[in-house]
């Protein structure tokens, strides 16, 4: 669909909440809590943390949540009753205030749920978000979005998004056909204007390589020793995998009390060595450096190769919530220059 | 600073130790660890107030495998979690070399493990009197409420294990939270698999903590799972007399058996 | 809207268990609904998930020939969680049981040539499936010889079936046991799988080598057939890594640009160089 230009007071936000709180759409936006700010449920405006440049966790758990129950069974005497998942009670929900990063992310976590065998689950859930994401208009040192295809102004993964242009106007894009129904069902807060130039109001984030390099460059870095010097202090743990919005890996397990129990999933890291563990005790990627590797051959190469995508959307999250300051936009620039 | 240099040029120069852990600059203004192999790479090094990160971690890492002798650079929490592992047989004297920096920041030289346990009882430990308060605050509860905020706190946790990864105590081959058979531990990270987690951690790390509080600058989504530590270091205090970190030949009060052991919790 | 769940299995009822070697079981299974049944498909190569509700589920390949009909098989070693709780399990139990996923030894291909089997250990159930199928399909291939090494003699599988091509005319069997793994009435071979396939050297002419077994007896085996002649493309193995959901979404078997569970399990030695070493 051709993107549509629109305004939006900024005041008209807080009705438009109240709006799809009284449509039953849940609203998640940036709140900031314990010092924090990740994506959590509000129902008025003045909760949401405007100013955070990227929430600590990515927003992928409203459509790829920490644990997604799959199925749920009951044992009986001599037989077993296995429930499948009622997506149609899945909510529907808004998320608000997310950045362009963030619904970048949708995108490549799409592709790992929808290529060949269809994902209902995550599927239903995507089909009842709807993206309305907040253009940057400042960006920190870990902010490499316009290295990977992305940039501050980014409508890909949207269903509208709005550019604050002045204290009191945001210039709303309306992306896609979910974009649409909202400006259908509210047509007296959009007010009709014809294509602005964003980027005096966009962060400025410097392009220090291109994804495309990046790939090229993995053809022949498989052996480097590139890899044992990047992950040297690497302590193996998950966060960045966690904090990611395009990671999309999962464990499967069950749960059962008594006679009833549930099947999961849950985010998984191939930071961790149990994720490649072999029954026998054979590990295919037995060192940090192999599984750090792995990672950054993962989003820059076999996502491309199986899913058209970069798993890699540039927001910096991993960085930040590194330990251990594995930074990756620096690792991929060496990468680049390699 | 230049003397930590100095010292570790020497020391690598004279092939006294074959590598260094310390710090270097990280990105964004930040520090981070650094592994240094020779007197040149020295120049790189750093050392600063917001150096806090435990280098011991690294300790029983790849990195230091097959090298003779490491040198670390160790504030007094580095300090203690090197004695606290020789203590559990995880380090041994011949193959570290301490370069100790004191809580000002002073360095105070090469400390072999005697001296390092004279040094690490004239130093005092992390906690910060703010963290005393908040300590006080849940101690106030009463027992449910107590169990409460632990849960809720833990509730956000999302097991990407920064906690364990980043802590030099817990150096286990297999964690227990990766047995499945039995299943100690749920997997997924909903409150109640957070919450044993949690409480399974602080059981294995309690009377073997040395409160240097790691665990919590790693976690991504800033859980003070340090405090739970350190009311359980108080407590092993209160009932046994003992603290880690101070001597390595220490039993962990838990892990072992003495004649004077309470045994009101029989009941 | 329906969900079409890719994560809920058939229910099947065990029918028959099989003790092959200590701590190993063979379960034929049923299914209970008769319209899985009858939708019901796999190639041999082909693997699956089963599942002991509350335990989990595991990954094993369909040991039985699809030219068998009305049941599939799985052969498994007592090791983690699920098979523990799934070797607990007896005739009339309910399983559950997710798949066919993967991909499939192209025994079309194979028409007219003589064929090689190599297995090792636990490794002879993927194995099982493809040589059934062609020994229930025998006038398409010339030449059928079949090494099978295991730790002792306890230790091998499918004895009975053994026995069954031992005694077929059109069928070469030889069986191997590590040194020390024999017994006094042992009268196969005595020595590792890749030294007893040179002293066996057979001709790789017009032949396909189907290798399957531990990465070492894989990794020794190959140059041993490579020195026998048989180019990369006529070597086959079928790769087992750790996989959850078998359809290459939980990432974990991921190795290079493909999944094994879904562009596998069944690679050439040719595309398994082409990968990196990550299996």
């Amino acid at each position: 669909m051709e993107i549509l230009n629109k305004l939006l007071d900024k005041t008209a936000l807080s009705t438009l909440i109240e709006r799809f709180g009284k449509a039953g759409k849940e609203v998640y936006a940036p709140v900031k809590e314990n010092g924090i700010t990740d994506f959590a449920k509000v129902d008025t405006i003045d909760k949401i943390d405007f100013e955070c440049i990227a929430t600590k966790q990515s927003a992928k758990s409203l459509v790829f949540p920490r644990v997604e129950k799959i199925l749920s069974f009951e044992k009986s005497y001599d037989d077993i009753s296995v429930k499948n998942v009622d997506i149609n009670a899945f909510p529907e929900v808004v998320a608000l205030g997310s950045r362009p990063c963030d619904a970048a992310g949708f995108i490549p976590l799409d592709a790992i749920f929808s290529t060949d065998h269809v994902d209902e689950i995550f599927n239903a859930r995507l089909k009842k978000l709807t993206v309305i994401s907040i253009s940057c208009k400042k960006a920190d040192e870990y902010c490499f979005c316009t290295s990977v295809n992305g940039n501050p102004g980014n409508t890909a993964g949207s269903d509208i998004l709005l550019t604050e242009i002045s204290d009191s106007t945001y210039f709303a894009e309306i992306v896609t056909e979910k974009g649409k129904a909202i400006l259908d069902a509210n047509t007296d807060l959009f007010k009709d204007t014809s294509a602005i130039d964003k980027t005096p109001h966009l962060a400025d984030v410097k392009q220090e390589f291109t994804a495309e390099a990046i790939n090229e460059k993995l053809n022949n870095l498989f052996e480097s020793d590139i890899w044992d010097k990047q992950a040297l202090r690497c302590v193996g743990c998950g966060a960045c995998a966690y904090v990611c919005p395009a990671c999309g890996c999962f464990d499967i397990q069950d749960e059962n009390k008594g006679n009833k129990g549930i099947r999961y999933r849950c985010w998984d890291s191939c930071g961790f060595g149990l994720f490649t563990l072999h029954t026998s005790g054979h590990n295919p990627r037995e060192k940090q450096s192999q599984r750090w590797r792995q990672r950054i051959f993962h989003k820059f190469s076999y996502q491309m190769v199986q899913q058209k995508q970069f798993g890699c959307v540039g927001c910096g999250r991993c960085s930040r919530a590194c330990p251990a300051d594995m930074n990756i936009a620096e690792h991929l620039k060496e990468i680049s220059i390699n | 600073m230049e003397e930590i240099k100095k010292i570790a040029k020497q020391l690598l120069s004279e092939n006294k130790i074959q590598m260094v852990i310390g710090f270097e600059k990280g990105t964004a203004n930040k520090v981070r660890p650094a592994f240094f192999k020779n007197a040149d790479d020295v120049e790189k090094l750093i050392y600063n107030d917001t150096c806090i990160h435990n280098l011991a971690l690294y300790l029983k890492k790849d990195i230091c495998h097959h090298i003779a002798n490491v040198g670390i650079i160790a504030n007094p929490n580095v300090v203690r979690s090197i004695i606290q592992l020789a203590s559990e047989n995880q380090v041994k004297e011949e193959k570290i070399t301490i370069i100790g920096i004191s809580y000002e920041g002073k360095c105070v030289g090469i400390l072999d493990f005697k001296a390092a346990e004279e040094f690490a009882k004239t130093q005092p430990k992390g906690l910060k009197p703010e963290d005393r308060a908040f300590i006080e605050k849940i101690q106030a509860m009463p027992l449910e409420e107590r169990f409460n905020y632990w849960v809720e706190t833990f509730s956000t946790c999302v097991k990407c294990y920064a906690c364990r990864a980043s802590c030099p105590m817990c150096y286990c081959g297999k964690c227990n939270v990766e047995t499945n058979n039995p299943q100690w531990i749920p997997v997924a990270s909903h409150k109640y698999g957070n919450m044993e987690w949690h409480i399974m951690r602080a059981m294995h790390l309690a009377g073997r903590c040395i409160n240097c509080g790691e665990c919590t600058r790693a976690c991504p989504v800033d859980i003070p799972l340090n405090m739970l530590s350190y009311m359980l270091t108080d407590f092993v205090m209160d009932e046994f007399h003992t603290e880690a970190g101070l001597s390595t030949t220490y039993a962990p009060a838990l892990s072992s058996y003495t004649n004077v052991d309470k045994e009101n919790f029989i009941k | 809207m329906e969900n079409k769940n890719i994560y809920v299995p058939y229910k099947m009822k065990i029918e028959k268990v099989t003790e092959e070697a200590p701590f190993v079981k063979t379960f034929r299974l049923k299914f209970m609904n008769d319209e899985d049944a009858e939708k019901f498909n796999f190639r041999t190569g082909q693997f699956g998930e089963y599942s002991v509700y509350g335990e989990g589920e595991s990954t094993f390949c369909i040991a039985s020939a699809p030219t068998r009909k009305g049941y599939i098989e799985c052969t498994f070693r007592e090791a983690g969680r699920v098979t523990k709780a799934l070797a607990n399990m007896g005739e009339g139990d309910i399983i559950g049981f997710r798949g066919p996923y993967g991909n499939i030894f192209p025994i079309e291909e194979w028409k007219g040539k003589n064929l090689l089997f190599i297995a090792g250990g636990i490794a002879l159930p993927p194995m099982r499936s493809v040589i059934w199928n062609c020994l229930d399909l025998r006038e398409n291939f010339k030449d059928v010889t079949i090494l099978y090494g295991a730790r002792s003699v306890a230790d091998l599988v499918y004895k009975h079936e053994l026995k069954e091509w031992e005694e077929r005319p059109d069928v070469k069997l030889v069986t191997t046991v590590d040194p020390g793994g024999e017994t006094p009435e042992w009268n196969g071979k005595v020595g590792f799988v890749p030294t007893v396939l040179s002293e066996i050297s057979p001709s790789s002419e017009n032949t396909i080598a189907i290798v399957c077994g531990p990465p070492v007896m894989i990794k020794y085996t190959f140059p041993v057939l490579e020195k026998l002649g048989f180019t990369d493309e006529n070597i086959f193995t079928t790769l087992e890594n750790r996989m959850k959901c078998g359809f290459g979404k939980c990432g974990r078997c991921n190795v290079g640009k493909v999944f094994v569970c879904k562009d596998g399990p069944v690679f050439t030695l040719k595309q398994m160089k082409e990968l990196p070493a990550e299996y």
